[in-house]
């Protein structure tokens, strides 16, 4: 099967009445590549991942355009968007209480998902689920299988979310905070067997955490939002070492690993409220290095390096935050 | 001493369905409940900050609400300035819990929303007679200027600020009551990145300008050290390790505190596939006998799965509970 790229442009997503919450964000993500979505509550991250399988919350209308190989998302009929869903594209969430149905039993409804997908019987579909269950982990799969989601430790459930998504081998997986109500060391074991099964089907992935620490450890490319924008983007690589957004240094001078042994330069005030922006840069009111030129007018994503772009008309500057050398200051949170 | 924990134990009952509590063990002992908090000794000197590190169901919070006696232990004691905490009856143990201050994880559930910032305030200095009533409004002023709050926030009700200002607001009510110890439960556990780097550095500095005595909670270790020079690793309701300050965190002995620690580099791209897998979420609860950690350990041996390990000292503070690291019991049987 031809690999699709999966094509997000000028992607925005409003409430109704209210002033836009995403705003505008182009990604694009080629066949077998891992892309990270990284920011704060509230930054439009997750919010951009739903409206890509067109599951924004009611009340939610998304604009842009999203196009998956040749198909165009956000124009797709519902019958097709839902034929779509799961086979082709697959999602998992946070809690995998709220995505597993409590009353079914799990294998059953990893079964469920392969027989409604690929047509085929219940024998051959509970075969799969048995074996999809053993893939991701789960010791003594034919016992377990008739076990209730409630039944599983919060790793488990993840597991068992994880072979329900993969389990009609979508070629495209999004995952908006995986691994985020996990405690460390299963969150890493999560991650792995996350990044073995889409190793070894060649699938697409769209992670969404807060944490640069989870985009670290699986993407290739990655995005940093701040409301609802994309603020910076490049490779992973690239962007935890040198980053060229005052916003992406302020997240890294914020983990006290990232700065052993010195006192964490916390990003002073708040994100502003949606309704309520800026003209120009929406963090210029927190960044240390912004003149008034920040706050004029808004500001386009522009090329730092070969892949790598950042949202600010200081980048020449940024590299005295890296150091350190201009202290925000301000109380408040 | 200004605090000594000697011993706590706790132990919540376990009911199955609706038919009776069952003691019963299952063969394998798995089923025979595991207290949430085990022989537990910690102390902690006048100005000392501790940090205590444990995932989920650890037992860390447990600990501390038997130190501030908001649950009464099974077994042990907890002195403070040599008073013995646990056997205090109701009238005096409402005094002296005054000298113990908690702020927990969820500033959104900890305030009262019907009261303003300063009737919250307010409340403690009066209840405790603290402040004569004329120097009342001066001290709450001062309090909220402390953690970082116009003034104004007196009159405000705590729906009228974020997380980070909430958090905030429950430090200044914890330090109102003029607490010898304080113990932050996770207190940043609930909020954004960049708003956790501001409390962290709150906390750092009232505990230099207050020379307050501290116990720190945090499932991550690294924002344990930021705080806390002196670190204690528990794990399934024991302190496993405990590092003294002065102690690298290279140098823990335990194999658990060695697993978190591999999360070191997790800034590092591709920092996943390095570390190793070590079944965390697999084991569907802990062993009811011997060491708690021992099925996931890479070390685990014999007297491992009779012989709950002690914890000993191996020099200069730092204890360890490990028969791997402090050779095993010779005496078996």
């Amino acid at each position: 099967m031809p690999k699709d790229a999966l094509r997000v442009e000028a992607l925005t997503v409003a409430f109704q009445g209210g002033r836009p919450v995403v705003r505008g964000v182009s990604f694009e993500i080629g066949p077998s590549e891992a892309f990270g979505l990284v920011g704060e509550s509230g930054s439009g991250k997750s919010l951009t991942c739903r409206a890509i399988l067109r599951l924004l919350p009611r009340g939610a209308t998304a604009g842009g355009r999203v196009t998956y190989g040749n198909r165009s998302l956000l124009d797709l009929d519902n019958a097709a968007m839902q034929a779509l869903r799961g086979s082709t594209i697959a999602m998992i969430f946070q809690d995998p209480m709220t995505a597993l149905n409590p009353v079914l039993r799990v294998g059953d409804a990893i079964a469920q998902v392969i027989s409604s997908h690929e047509g085929v019987g219940t024998r051959a579909a509970r075969a799969r689920a048995l074996a999809m269950m053993e893939r991701v982990g789960i010791r003594d799969a034919a016992r377990r299988a008739a076990a209730y989601p409630h039944e599983f430790s919060g790793g488990m459930r993840q597991r068992i979310h994880i072979a329900m998504a993969l389990a009609a081998r979508p070629t495209l997986l999004l995952a908006d905070e995986p691994t985020t109500a996990l405690d460390v060391i299963v969150q890493a074991e999560i991650l792995r067997l996350l990044e073995d099964l889409r190793r070894e089907q060649g699938m697409s992935l769209l992670l969404v955490s807060h944490d640069f620490r989870v985009v670290a450890g699986l993407c290739d490319r990655v995005g940093v939002m701040y409301a609802g924008e994309l603020v910076e983007v490049g490779p992973t690589r690239t962007i935890l070492q040198q980053p060229e957004h005052p916003y992406t240094v302020g997240l890294m001078n914020s983990l006290p690993e990232a700065v052993a042994g010195e006192r964490l330069r916390a990003i002073p005030g708040a994100p502003p409220d949606p309704h309520r922006l800026p003209r120009g840069c929406a963090f210029a009111p927190r960044c240390a290095l912004a003149i008034d030129a920040c706050g004029a007018a808004p500001i386009a994503l522009s090329e730092v390096s070969a892949g790598h772009a950042s949202r600010c008309i200081r980048t020449d500057r940024v590299d005295e935050l890296r150091r350190g050398l201009a202290v925000a200051s301000s109380p408040g949170a | 001493m200004l605090l000594t924990a000697e011993s706590l134990t706790k132990a919540y009952a376990h009911r199955r369905g609706w038919a009776a509590p069952s003691g019963r063990a299952h063969h394998d002992g798995r089923d025979a409940v595991r207290p949430a908090l085990t022989d537990a000794s910690l102390s902690l000197e006048r100005g000392e900050s501790i940090g205590i590190v444990g995932e989920s169901g650890s037992g860390k919070t447990t600990f501390a609400r038997c130190v501030a006696l908001l649950e009464r232990p099974d077994a042990g004691r907890v002195l403070l300035d040599g008073v013995d905490l646990t056997r205090l009856r109701t009238g005096s143990l409402r005094r002296s819990r005054r000298r113990i201050q908690v702020v927990f994880q969820d500033p959104y559930s900890s305030l009262n929303p019907r009261l303003t910032v300063g009737s919250a305030l307010r409340e403690v200095l009066l209840v405790h007679s603290l402040v004569p009533r004329d120097q009342v409004a001066r001290r709450v002023a001062t309090l909220l200027d402390q953690v970082g709050m116009p003034a104004g926030a007196a009159d405000r009700y705590p729906s009228d600020f974020s997380g980070g200002q909430r958090q905030r607001i429950c430090i200044a009510r914890a330090l109102a009551a003029e607490p010898q110890v304080l113990i932050a439960d996770e207190p940043v556990s609930a909020l954004d990145v960049s708003i956790q780097a501001q409390i962290l550095n709150l906390l750092a500095d009232l505990r230099a300008q207050l020379a307050l005595s501290m116990i720190f909670i945090s499932h991550d270790l690294y924002v344990v050290r930021y705080i806390a020079p002196k670190i204690a690793v528990m794990f399934g309701g024991r302190i496993v390790e405990v590092l003294p300050a002065g102690v690298p965190l290279e140098h823990a002995r335990h194999p658990y505190t060695q697993a978190l620690l591999e999360s070191r580099s997790r800034l590092e791209p591709g920092w996943l596939t390095q570390s190793r897998d070590l079944a965390a979420d697999l084991a569907t609860s802990l062993p009811a006998k011997g060491c708690p950690f021992r099925e996931r350990c890479p070390h685990a041996f014999a007297p491992c799965r009779d012989i709950d390990p002690p914890a000993l000292d191996i020099g200069e503070g730092h204890s360890v509970a490990c028969h791997y690291a402090t050779g095993a019991p010779t005496n078996v049987g």
